[in-house]
């Protein structure tokens, strides 16, 4: 499955835009078992807080084993 | 607080075993046993036996040698080939399995050489449940686990293992570095090497408890939740750390460190337990 056609993604950056946060994302690994998120900078505190773990576990429903943080900074648009 | 019950069960178990050869990492448990061992038995009954390979971590072969010299558990090193076998180097889920076979088989020549009865490992009562394809390794090769069958759970191990002043008392648990490839992915000493590199360069950074996931080219950080808020205060040097060690993407897994994280979303049937090669 292409990036393009992989469903996943839409819905979790769906799932990122309810919490307030622009996200890109892609499906990477072996298994594309890893929702690999990039934010910008002023979205980052919070994703690496309690927030974080909330979307992660919404995002880890939609069929992905983990999901991640870019350690890169994003041009996402940051929290909206 | 340990039960005394435990602890007198621990010493009847030892005495029984009369002579041992320890598997003994430097991690938490067998520091532990060998040390205990060593007040039970003697030194004439005890070998901590330290396997070496690109799998294990510079830092717990240093763990191993320092605490073995300070406190006088006799200790060898010894050169262990799982690297060479192409069942492990294939990482199926029960890659355990085939290390453990070489590591137990080879303490039991030891045992045998040196006239030493029992062969130990640092099972303990928290591992039971958990998916260990190298337990059955170690069943093939009649190791026992005398913290396991003494019911000791790794909280009383710290607790026990503070009280004889032993400095791994709070270290985190550190499985080799095989355990951060995910199963499918070949284990090669390339890539053993730069896991190692890249958590060194955490460590260097104060992270204790870190886990760096090698998903062929993209590292998947896995810090311990309550080390993540200070991910942000670090962020650049992490990533140039993590670079520098061969990955060309680093990520930072948002559940944060926790036991087993590869064995997660397979179902059962995708973990092999047994060591038998399918």
């Amino acid at each position: 499955m292409t990036a393009a056609h992989d469903p996943r993604i839409a819905a979790a950056e769906r799932v990122l835009a309810g919490h307030g946060v622009s996200a890109e994302l892609s499906a990477e690994g072996h298994e594309r078992e890893i929702a690999a998120v990039r934010v910008a900078e002023d979205a980052w505190a919070r994703m690496l807080g309690d927030e974080g773990a909330a979307v992660a576990a919404e995002v880890r429903a939609l069929g992905f084993r983990y999901v991640a943080l870019d350690l890169a900074a994003g041009d996402a648009g940051g929290a909206g | 607080m340990v039960p005394e019950s435990k602890r007198q069960h621990l010493v009847h178990i030892l005495r029984e075993c009369g002579s041992v050869v320890i598997g003994y990492s430097g991690g938490v448990d067998s520091v532990f046993l060998a040390r205990v061992a060593l007040d039970v038995l003697g030194a004439d009954n005890v070998l901590a036996v330290t396997g070496k390979s690109d799998s294990i971590a510079s830092w717990m072969e240093d763990t191993a040698r320092e605490v073995a010299g300070r406190f006088g558990i006799p200790w060898l090193e010894l050169e262990t080939r799982e690297m060479d076998d192409p069942r492990y180097a294939a990482n199926p889920s029960n890659r355990c399995y085939f290390c453990k076979s070489e590591l137990w088989t080879r303490l039991a020549d030891v045992a045998r050489e040196r006239g030493l009865r029992t062969v130990l490992d640092g099972s303990n009562a928290d591992d039971v449940g958990d998916h260990r394809p190298g337990a059955v390794a170690a069943a093939e090769n009649a190791v026992r686990s005398p913290l396991l069958e003494a019911g000791l759970t790794k909280a009383e191990i710290r607790a026990w293992s503070r009280e004889l002043g032993l400095p791994t008392w709070d270290q985190p648990a550190a499985p080799c570095l095989a355990s951060r490839i995910p199963y499918g992915i070949a284990v090669t000493p390339e890539r053993l090497r730069q896991i190692e590199a890249a958590e060194l360069g955490l460590r260097a950074l104060g992270f204790r408890d870190v886990r760096v996931r090698h998903h062929d080219g993209l590292a998947r950080l896995e810090v311990h939740p309550a080390e993540i808020a200070r991910v942000a205060e670090h962020r650049a040097r992490i990533a140039e750390a993590v670079r520098a060690a061969g990955f060309r993407r680093v990520l930072i897994d948002l559940q944060g460190y926790r036991r087993g994280s590869l064995n997660e979303g397979l179902a059962g049937a995708q973990l092999v337990q047994l060591g038998a090669w399918e």
